[in-house]
Parts: structure tokens; C-alpha cells; sequence
């Protein structure tokens, strides 16, 4: 278990400041966040290589905060692995067996096994491939059994089409050790595959901790929504509650929501692209939400065609197949009912 | 089917392109020989020619062997065959204009260090008082080098990895016995280690002498070569990203460890190489070594004490001696340091 309590650091110019993260035994955090949002130096911090300003990090009820690095029990592993260039792959994953004056051979050739690295012991870092290099690295840092370990961008420097299966090597390997880890990432992949629960960080800070699922289905901030997926956000004032529903007014449009806010309340609501459903008449659904819309531009991406609604004076983004755009003979200037369901609609914020 | 081949060898000994030149060392060599003689210069230039010739596989290279003759009319016509070579084995103006002034500078170096070279006798070896010279210079210097390198350890780590108020200004004070006149460094340390300087009067009372001694030669050599082996660690330092230090600690290895494993084996090339100059730098201190110990003599001062008593002549042979040893020392060293280096 690790608690980080009131957590303030700087390094440079970069300010992180984590107010409360708390994960159990065995448990896999999976933080995102843009470029810069300090997400490196979080996990530089718990592994103790920053000086903490003020706040604890408490790892399995043992204060490391000012703990020196190799005496808390935490290993890292850095996004380009920083294998030790002078040693063999034999003598880096051993190497913290060796400064314990542990024996180590008989143990690094169990792990080499299990991750199928046995054939690379004699060879030095530099002859070997990316995913090579991160088993090694991977083997290294868990040799002598962390207490918790940190991942930092583990498959930014592998091949794409590598990532998938080293992302299965990788978990079955940790899920078996039954090693706490912190994992840093840009991917979502990453999330959905490896972990259990999930931060996500801007400006140095936590902005949202939670379940995986949970965080995904609700961001409950502008920020994490957005930066989770390209939502509709819109602001809006909450008005009164119907049939157990909430109106809220967006400039004089009204959505409904399942969500919950005071009557006068400024809140802002996220509507998922994929979730608004196109037609030429008034569907005749259960969709609460019905609204005159005029497509005002449409844009291929890939697979995915985005249209830009315009409804009365508010702006939403909806995501088509192109199949259903040709099927549909969708055009720039076209009328068209946009619907979807109240429940498809978050009240991400209470400004 | 034989004059393809035959024009595309001769296009590349014009234009040399990816290919191995010849023709800069050759030139190198023609204008060296040029200056020993007619008798030198034209066996030289003949096997110039001919290697020329198989090389390229150009006919005309051969032209060039009669030229070298004329040398036997005036020393100074050997002039014409070295003309004459790069005007056929160069086609680019800008290339022959910098291939002539480059291989001027190269012999008024090699010129002068062959030429001494032809005084070198073997009955120098009878010399003790040169021989003892030159283990007096080997052995000082090979001590100050180690003390160099046990100083420049930490020093050249905190310049590489710390920032701090005034390190440019300190950066500037260790080039500092690099730039000033050598006589000038040897005032310095005479004032500080002399029998009545600050730190050599107490020194000299529990026995370490450094006026007229060893020890002031080693702190005089110390003193101009330290620099060489500090900037070449802190280099090396640089180049060894921090987080291979942070990663081992985080393993479990603490910060003289780490140091040790991680950060030594990869700028030992750097060590060496940084020691083999310095090394070079203190066998061949004089101003500084004299003026603090002119005895015990070193193999410099030994060789100006000959030149000085006993003429040109009397120091030629010593001085050979002590180029050819140094050279080959030097040699060997830095042969040593780049197989390191590149590891």
C-alpha cells in the first residue's frame, strides 16, 4: 500500500503538488496526462531521487519520504530502461543482487526464463532490441522483490505493433509477482489493458483518481474529459427537475440529464460524439434529448467522419462512420434532428 | 571491356570521392624527402610514384619519375615532380591551394623532429647522469599524473553534474596553468612551496622537502597537467546520462557504489586519455620543474644543462634519445586510451 499525503515538489521550473493518492497491495495505477504535467517527476519523487518540500509518502506504513533511494524498496524503470552499457545483460539484471553480496546467477537465469530473455544473458545493452531491452530492464528492477514498482512510459520507445503483445508479457509478469505498480503513460491502451485504477494529472496535479471505468465513464472535470476523449463540453444552467430528469439551459437550448444539480446552478455537461445519433426526421425514440440541428462542416479522420452541429447558438461535435454519411447523404448546410439520451449526458462539473 | 574499368579508376584518383586518397600523404612525404637531398628525394619519389601508379592504375604517374631527377641539378627543383603531382592527381584549384599549404605545416613539424633524429647514437645509453634524468622525469610524472587523476575524480564529477554560482569563473581557474608562462607558474609554487613558503616551511620541518626535491617537481608537474585529466573527466562526466545513477540507486547501490560501478567504467576512456596527456605534458615541463628543483634533474632540464655547458653538439644525441622514448611512450598510450575510448 502506498499513501502520498500533501505531497508538494520542485524541480527547476516544474511544481507538482498531490494532495492525496492511494493505492492498495498489488494494485496497478495507471496516471495520464498531457506533456509536462509532471508525471515523470512524480514517480522520480517516490523513488526518491527529489528532494520533497513538504507532505509524506507513506509506503506499506513505513515513512520514506526523506528515505535516500536505496533504502526504500522502490524500483524504477525509465521509459529508455537505462541499461548500464558496460555490463552484460547477465550482470545488469543481477546487479542488485550483487550489491547485497546476494547470490545472484541461479536467480536471474529463473527470470531471464520467464521472460524469455534467457538466450540474451551474455550480451551487452546496446545489440539488443527494444523490447528486449525493456524485459531486461523489467527483470532488473524486480529481482529483488519492490515493494512497489514504477513504470515510466514503459512502451513509448517500442514498436507499435510490438506494444500489444509486450503490453500481455508485461502484465501476466507483474500480476503473478503481485508487485504494487505506478505506471506513467500518454496511451490509453495502457489503461484499458494493464491497470486497475487510474490518475489523471495536469500542472503537477492529481486531477482525478479513481477506478478505471470509473474515471473513464465519468471524467467529472472539463479538463479530464476532454483530454479522455474529444466530448462535447457545454455550459449551462440548471433550471428544474421533470420526471426525474434535470433541464438544463445551454443559451436557450434545453438538454436533459440523469445527473443531479441545484436548480440555478452553473454546471458544465460532456456529451460523448459517439453518443448523438442523426436523423432527417423526429426519431421516434426514447431519446429525450431532440434537437434541430444544421451540419456546418463535416471531416474525415481515418475511419472516423466528424460532423460540426450547429444548434441555434451552440456548437456540438458528432461522430459518424463515412458509410452512414454517404448512406445518409449528409452535407455541409443539410437540416437534421440530432438525439441522445439523458443518460449520454454527464454533468462533468458544478462551476 | 578493358577501358571501362580503366576510366573509372582514373576518375577516382582525380576526384578521390569515397575512396581512399593517396595523394596527401604522398605529398606529405615528397616534400619531407625534398628537403633531405637529391639522394633522398629521389628514391623517396620514385617509390611514391610507382606506389602511385599500382594504386590508381594511371600511366601518367610514371611521367612523374623522370621529373624527380632534375633535383640533382638544384635541391630546389624538386619542386617541379611535387607540382607536377598534384596538378595530375587533382583536378579542384581549391583542393590543391589546401593541399599544399596543409602538407607545408605537417613537415616544418616532421622535418625538424627527423632531422634530430639522425643524431641519435647508441652510446647515450652510457650516459648515467641522462639516464637517471629521464627515470627521474618518468617517475615524477607518473605520480603526479595518479595524484592528477585522485583530484580530478570528484572535482571533474561536481563540474559535469552541479550548477553553481561561479563555475565558469572556477572552470577558468583550473585552464589557468595552461595559459600562464610556465616560468611564471614555477614563481608561484616557489612562493608557496618553497624552503620559506607558506606551506612548504611547515611541510619541511615534518620532513618534506619540496625546494631542490622530488616533491617540487611533482607539485610543478602537478600543477600544468592536473587541468588535462580535470576537463577530460568532467567531459566524460557530462556525456553519462544522471539517470543511469539515480536508476542504480534505486536498486540498492549507494553514491560512492554507483560510482565505482556505474559512472568510472564509462569514462575510463576519458581517464586514460585525459592521464596520457597529462602524462605528455609533465615529461615535457621545463620552466616550471627548473625553477623549483633544478636538482634532481629532470630529462628537459638535463638537456638544457648540456645545451647550455657544452653546446649543440654535445646535447643532439640525449635529445634523440629522449624524443624517441617519449614519442613511443606517448604512442603507446594513446593507443591504449582510443581502444578504451571506443568500447
Amino acid at each position: 500500500m502506498i499513501e502520498i499525503r500533501d505531497l508538494e515538489v520542485s524541480v527547476g521550473d516544474f511544481r507538482i503538488q498531490v494532495d492525496k493518492l492511494r493505492i492498495e497491495r498489488g494494485d496497478y495505477l495507471i496516471i495520464v496526462g498531457p506533456t509536462g504535467a509532471g508525471k515523470t517527476i512524480l514517480l522520480e519523487t517516490i523513488a526518491g531521487f527529489h528532494r520533497v518540500k513538504r507532505g509524506k509518502i507513506i509506503l506499506n506504513g513505513r515513512d520514506i519520504t526523506y528515505l535516500s533511494p536505496q533504502e526504500r524498496g522502490v524500483s524504477m524503470v525509465y521509459q529508455d530502461y537505462m541499461l548500464f552499457p558496460h555490463m552484460t545483460v547477465e550482470e545488469n539484471i543481477g546487479y542488485p543482487l550483487k550489491i547485497r553480496k546476494m547470490e545472484w546467477r541461479r536467480r536471474v537465469k529463473e527470470l531471464a526464463e520467464d521472460l524469455g530473455i534467457k538466450h540474451l544473458l551474455r550480451r551487452y545493452p546496446k545489440t539488443l532490441s527494444g523490447g528486449e531491452k525493456q524485459r531486461v530492464a523489467l527483470a532488473r528492477a524486480v529481482i529483488i522483490e519492490p515493494e512497489l514498482l514504477l513504470l515510466d512510459e514503459p512502451f513509448s520507445a517500442l514498436d507499435p505493433n510490438m506494444r500489444d503483445s509486450a503490453r500481455k508479457i508485461v502484465k501476466n509478469f507483474i500480476e503473478n509477482l503481485g508487485i504494487s505498480t505506478i505506471h506513467v503513460t500518454h496511451d490509453f491502451s495502457d489503461a484499458w489493458i494493464m491497470g486497475n485504477k487510474m490518475g489523471v494529472m495536469r500542472n503537477g496535479k492529481v486531477v482525478r483518481f479513481g477506478l478505471i471505468d470509473e474515471v473513464f465513464s465519468s471524467p467529472q472535470d472539463d479538463f479530464v474529459a476532454r483530454f479522455l476523449g474529444a466530448t462535447n463540453i457545454l455550459r449551462g444552467i440548471a433550471t428544474s427537475r421533470k420526471d426525474g430528469l434535470l433541464e438544463v439551459d445551454v443559451k436557450n437550448v434545453k438538454i436533459y440529464t440523469t445527473d443531479d444539480a441545484d436548480a440555478g446552478e452553473e454546471v458544465l455537461l460532456s456529451i460523448r460524439p459517439e453518443n448523438i445519433v442523426l436523423s432527417y426526421t423526429t426519431p421516434e425514440t426514447s431519446q429525450r434529448n431532440v434537437l434541430p440541428a444544421e451540419i456546418d462542416d463535416i471531416h474525415m479522420e481515418g475511419h472516423i467522419a466528424w460532423l460540426i452541429l450547429k444548434i441555434d447558438g451552440i456548437e456540438m461535435k458528432a461522430m459518424l462512420t463515412p458509410n452512414a454519411v454517404e448512406s445518409m447523404n449528409l452535407e455541409k448546410g443539410k437540416k437534421v434532428y440530432a438525439s441522445f439520451k439523458a443518460a449520454a449526458t454527464k454533468i462533468v462539473r458544478r462551476v | 571491356m578493358w577501358t571501362v574499368p580503366h576510366i573509372r579508376r582514373s576518375r577516382k584518383c582525380a576526384w578521390g570521392g569515397e575512396t581512399i586518397e593517396y595523394l596527401f600523404p604522398s605529398l606529405v612525404l615528397l616534400l619531407t624527402s625534398a628537403f633531405f637531398g637529391a639522394y633522398v628525394f629521389i628514391p623517396v619519389s620514385i617509390g611514391v610514384f610507382l606506389f602511385l601508379f599500382f594504386a590508381y592504375g594511371n600511366r601518367r604517374c610514371l611521367m612523374l619519375i623522370p621529373l624527380s631527377f632534375l633535383s640533382l641539378i638544384h635541391p630546389f627543383l624538386s619542386i617541379v615532380a611535387i607540382i607536377g603531382t598534384l596538378l595530375l592527381l587533382e583536378r579542384d584549384n581549391f583542393h590543391r591551394v589546401f593541399y599544399i599549404v596543409g602538407s607545408v605545416f605537417l613537415v616544418f613539424i616532421i622535418f625538424p623532429v627527423l632531422s634530430l633524429l639522425l643524431y641519435f647514437s647508441p652510446s647515450v645509453i652510457h650516459d648515467t647522469s641522462l639516464l637517471n634524468a629521464i627515470s627521474v622525469s618518468i617517475v615524477a610524472a607518473s605520480i603526479s599524473t595518479i595524484i592528477a587523476i585522485l583530484f580530478a575524480l570528484p572535482l571533474g564529477y561536481i563540474l559535469a553534474r552541479k550548477n553553481f554560482i561561479g563555475k565558469r569563473f572556477f572552470e577558468g581557474i583550473i585552464d589557468l596553468p595552461i595559459v600562464i608562462p610556465h616560468t611564471v607558474a614555477g614563481i608561484v609554487l616557489l612562493l608557496v612551496f618553497g624552503s620559506s613558503g607558506i606551506w612548504g616551511a611547515p611541510l619541511e620541518e615534518i620532513g618534506i622537502r619540496f625546494y631542490y626535491a622530488m616533491p617540487g617537481i611533482i607539485v610543478a608537474m602537478l600543477f600544468v597537467s592536473a587541468p588535462f585529466v580535470i576537463n577530460q573527466i568532467k567531459e566524460g562526466v557530462k556525456k553519462v546520462d544522471e539517470r543511469y545513477e539515480l536508476t542504480a540507486m534505486s536498486l540498492g547501490a549507494g553514491r560512492f557504489r554507483v560510482f565505482m560501478d556505474i559512472v568510472i567504467p564509462q569514462i575510463r576512456g576519458n581517464i586514460m586519455s585525459g592521464a596520457v596527456n597529462a602524462w605528455a605534458r609533465a615529461i615535457s615541463e621545463f620552466g616550471a620543474v627548473m625553477m623549483i628543483a633544478f636538482y634532481p634533474m629532470v630529462a628537459p632540464t638535463y638537456i638544457y644543462y648540456l645545451y647550455t655547458n657544452f653546446g649543440l653538439k654535445e646535447a643532439l644525441p640525449a635529445t634523440a634519445l629522449l624524443l624517441i622514448l617519449t614519442l613511443s611512450i606517448f604512442s603507446i598510450l594513446r593507443y591504449i586510451a582510443g581502444r578504451l575510448e571506443n568500447d
